[in-house]
């Protein structure tokens, strides 16, 4: 009887959630009926934690661009010389792991077996071992990894505004570092960061599935256990408002030139006001440019956007920004005519019925969500990380209204805000 | 495991419905097949983007757009894909189930599907003007696009320069240079054409009340006269004389592999389940050899996998590399084919490879249009199993079975993309 239930009558789900005594966050939304369940454990370390203060040191450290990913990689290294997918595949389970900017995540998804599969998800994350002989091995997986990257035209557009965006911010570095700055890692670099960071305080663990939670906590209980955990510093650097450069511009093999138009959003947000602040962002891009809009229709209907034209939103604890992307052959030109929309709805304002309609599709998007045991697990795990409830979402997007639209346009969406990233085709 | 129920609507036009409580969502999609032909292909693709552009209640883009909105944004669609020789062009939409909307959305969206295929928007027996066009545009996009996309890109043009010539190798996506000859016209009676003797699959996935569908789907296609020849599913698979070397230079930062191979066995064939439990072993999955000893003990790439086109005997085997890597990758990947071919696996691996196929077929019960998919190949391979029996299949699979399958898999097709003189 250690879960706190929070059912929402409107999305017939249940959340289940509970503090373990190492201070794990625990998070079950039972799925009946579903064949499938998915487990998700995460830490607050992420490629943009590279300056820190290690667990037992007064001193900070900067670490090499990358390291959190690489950590990742290491992770699934076991003491006996195995690697932990191992484990996973006799039980016929889908193992895999991802970093983002903020968070680094282990996953697994299965049919049968799932109290092996989560015990040894638990029991793995917890059990590092680095050596220098298999940290060598990984910098040429990663650097194959980082080289695939380099040749897709959309992440280098995305980092590219990222790197635009950002003048300090280390969400400006690419995740995976680069080949140069991952043959700086060592097993030092990596125990320290791994004892700072992987801390049960500092993790989540998120279930969806046909599962028990009582079953998921006696699991935890019997896993993970007590030890002294320091608090984690994390040092980031001071960002000014202004943003970095207005233009980027770099080459790829790609058909067509790709674009972002990014702006940098200052207001960082933390808990509900960032829940609310992301779903009225991606609201509001959706009235400006979603696929109904005059914008869209202008655009499309003369062949300078293409289906291929969308809309981003980030938002996070130590960045927020939101972006405008696709083909374009001529994306300077596509950019003053968004800065001359953005213009007219500062005018005129936002029609009311076409607000309430957005907002009624945004609804059905995020009830489709829990359609799906992954999307569930990723979806808690991501936001519980940040410490933002996401089972707030009916409350908070209740409260969202067509002047809070005005409010966003006016405060996020400025000529001063915007970067233009543009990929032009190489030879 | 889910039970799929099949109604006849007339002389081939079939309803599958899979009722399921679990969903949070209705999935209706409706597949017109016609035999894939190089001079037919280009013309429903194109058709496909059309019919998406209005229809004759929303008359256009815009007005499709803002209708999918009030509809608590469901998903619509229409595309083309390939099973073996067959093209089929696909109307889908997903939509939110009525339980958590209160409205009824559920049948405006199934009569939304049958409309974006069976009344497009039509102006004095054409389509409209501006809509070809710029679709002709957009498709032409889609083509050249696909560089974007090396991964893809290497594999698309090792199955090219593999299966040159033969009939199954068109692709759905058409040609560019088909594009141009096309007008509003001739889109359209090329529609009049296939529309009312093409056979129709209707899928609805969810929770449902079954009698209402079907009543639904009969009347609204009562008013139209079909008259319908089936199609038949044709394989095609061809020795191999000599391996086939293949580059092209491309600007590009990482060297990509791709091995295509044939295997001599469909999905009809009785070895097909051992073929797919070897394919495992090779480079399904990270239990694979190919993720264990090319990229996790050579270190050479981040991944390499190998995969089966069921309809038409192939296997292909891809990874990322550095172009100076090429032939040490190649040769690694060909010492693991080998392996299985001479049996050199653990039971252990035999076995963690049959679990694997048998719990992603469990966990296709899950996703709605991965369902429909797996029972479309049902519908035009009646000696297919279902979900269920697929599963037997796998789990009564031999290290002799593999042995067996394995004998007849030969390597056709090598392609590399490398990059430029002065990069590689």
């Amino acid at each position: 009887m250690n879960f706190i239930k929070k059912h929402i009558e409107s999305l017939g789900e249940t959340l289940y959630s509970a503090v373990h005594s190492t201070g794990l966050r625990i998070f079950v939304i039972p799925k009946k009926g579903f064949s499938k369940t998915y487990a998700v454990y995460g830490t607050k370390f992420g490629s943009i934690n590279n300056h820190f203060v290690p667990l037992g040191s007064d001193k900070d450290i900067t670490v090499p661009d990358g390291v959190a990913h690489f950590l990742e990689h290491k992770m699934f290294e076991q003491p006996d010389g195995s690697n932990a997918f191992d484990l996973f595949s006799k039980y016929g389970a889908n193992a895999n792991a991802f970093t983002s900017f903020t968070n680094t995540c282990y996953l697994f998804s299965c049919t049968k077996y799932f109290d092996e599969c989560f015990e040894h998800l638990l029991s793995y994350v917890n059990k590092p071992h680095f050596t220098d002989e298999n940290i060598e091995k990984e910098q040429g997986i990663i650097g194959q990894e980082i080289r695939m990257y380099d040749d897709d035209g959309e992440w280098v557009v995305m980092f590219n505004m990222l790197r635009a965006l950002y003048v300090n911010n280390p969400v400006k570095i690419d995740i995976a570092g680069t080949v140069e700055s991952i043959s700086q890692i060592n097993k030092d670099v990596l125990y320290n960061c791994y004892n700072t960071y992987y801390n049960p305080a500092n993790m989540v663990v998120a279930v969806a599935g046909d599962v028990e939670p009582e079953r998921i906590f006696e699991i935890v209980d019997k896993t993970i256990k007590n030890t002294e955990y320091g608090k984690v510093t994390s040092i980031y650097p001071d960002e000014p408002e202004a943003v970095c450069q207005k233009y980027i511009e770099a080459k790829s093999l790609v058909a067509k030139p790709l674009f972002q138009i990014g702006f940098k959003d200052n207001n960082l947000k933390t808990g509900s006001e960032l829940l609310r602040r992301e779903i009225a962002l991606k609201i509001l891009l959706r009235l400006i440019a979603g696929r109904s809009s005059a914008f869209f229709k202008e655009n499309y209907d003369s062949g300078l956007i293409n289906d291929t034209f969308d809309t981003d939103v980030m938002t996070e604890l130590s960045f927020s920004c939101v972006s405008f992307g696709g083909e374009c052959d001529n994306p300077k030109e596509l950019k003053e005519k968004l800065m001359r929309t953005l213009d007219k709805f500062r005018e005129i304002g936002f029609d009311k019925a076409e607000f309430e309609r957005i907002k009624k599709a945004f609804y059905g998007s995020f009830v489709r969500t829990f359609n799906n045991v992954e999307s569930i697990g990723n979806l808690i795990c991501r936001n519980m990380l940040s410490d933002v409830d996401v089972m707030e979402f009916p409350e908070i997007y209740s409260t969202i209204t067509c002047d809070t639209m005005t409010e966003l346009l006016n405060e996020v969406l400025t000529e001063e805000n915007s970067v233009l990233s543009v990929v032009l085709p190489a030879e | 495991m889910n039970s799929v129920k099949k109604h006849k609507i007339s002389d081939n036009i079939n309803l599958y419905i899979i009722d399921d409580t679990k969903y949070k969502t209705v999935y209706f999609s409706t597949h017109l097949y016609r035999t894939l032909k190089r001079e037919e292909t280009t013309l429903n693709s194109l058709l496909s983007k059309v019919l998406k552009c209005g229809t004759q209640k929303y008359q256009s883009m815009n007005a499709l757009n803002i209708y999918a909105e009030e509809l608590y944004g469901c998903i619509y669609d229409v595309g083309v894909s390939k099973k073996a020789n067959l093209q089929s062009i696909v109307s889908s939409v997903n939509v939110l189930s009525d339980k958590y909307t209160g409205e009824s959305c559920e049948t405006k969206a199934l009569e939304l599907m049958l409309d974006l295929l069976f009344k497009p928007y039509v102006k004095e027996e054409s389509f409209c003007r501006e809509f070809v066009d710029n679709q002709k545009d957009n498709l032409r996009d889609d083509i050249d696009s696909l560089i974007n996309d090396k991964r893809s890109y290497a594999n698309v043009r090792c199955i090219e320069e593999m299966c040159k010539g033969e009939a199954n190798s068109v692709v759905e996506i058409g040609y560019k240079e088909d594009i141009d000859s096309i007008d509003e016209k001739l889109l359209y009676s090329h529609y009049k054409n296939i529309i009312l003797n093409s056979p129709i699959d209707i899928f609805v996935v969810g929770d449902i009340d079954e009698n209402l569908i079907l009543k639904s789907i009969k009347a609204y296609l009562y008013e139209f006269s079909f008259d319908i020849k089936p199609v038949l599913i044709e394989y095609t698979g061809k020795d191999v004389r000599e391996i086939n070397y293949v580059e092209d230079n491309l600007n590009v930062n990482q060297g990509k592999l791709a091995m295509g191979l044939r295997t001599g066995i469909n999905i009809e064939n009785p070895l097909y389940y051992a073929l797919l439990v070897g394919n495992s072993i090779l480079g399904s999955g990270a239990h694979s050899k190919l993720f264990n000893n090319v990229r996790e003990k050579l270190s050479l790439c981040y991944y390499a996998y190998s995969r089966l086109d069921k309809y038409n005997s192939l296997m292909l085997i891809g990874s990322g590399i550095e172009f100076d890597n090429y032939q040490k990758t190649r040769d690694a990947i060909c010492e693991e084919i080998e392996n299985v071919k001479s049996g050199n696996f653990t039971d252990d691996e035999l076995e963690v490879a049959k679990e694997y196929i048998i719990s992603s077929y469990r966990s296709y019960e899950d996703t709605p249009a991965l369902l429909v998919d797996y029972y479309i190949s049902l519908t035009y391979t009646p000696s297919l199993k279902t979900l269920s029996q697929a599963s037997e299949c796998v789990r009564s699979v031999t290290k002799d079975d593999v042995l067996k399958a394995f004998e007849n898999v030969r390597l056709d097709t090598v392609y590399f993309l490398n990059g430029k003189e002065e990069q590689a």
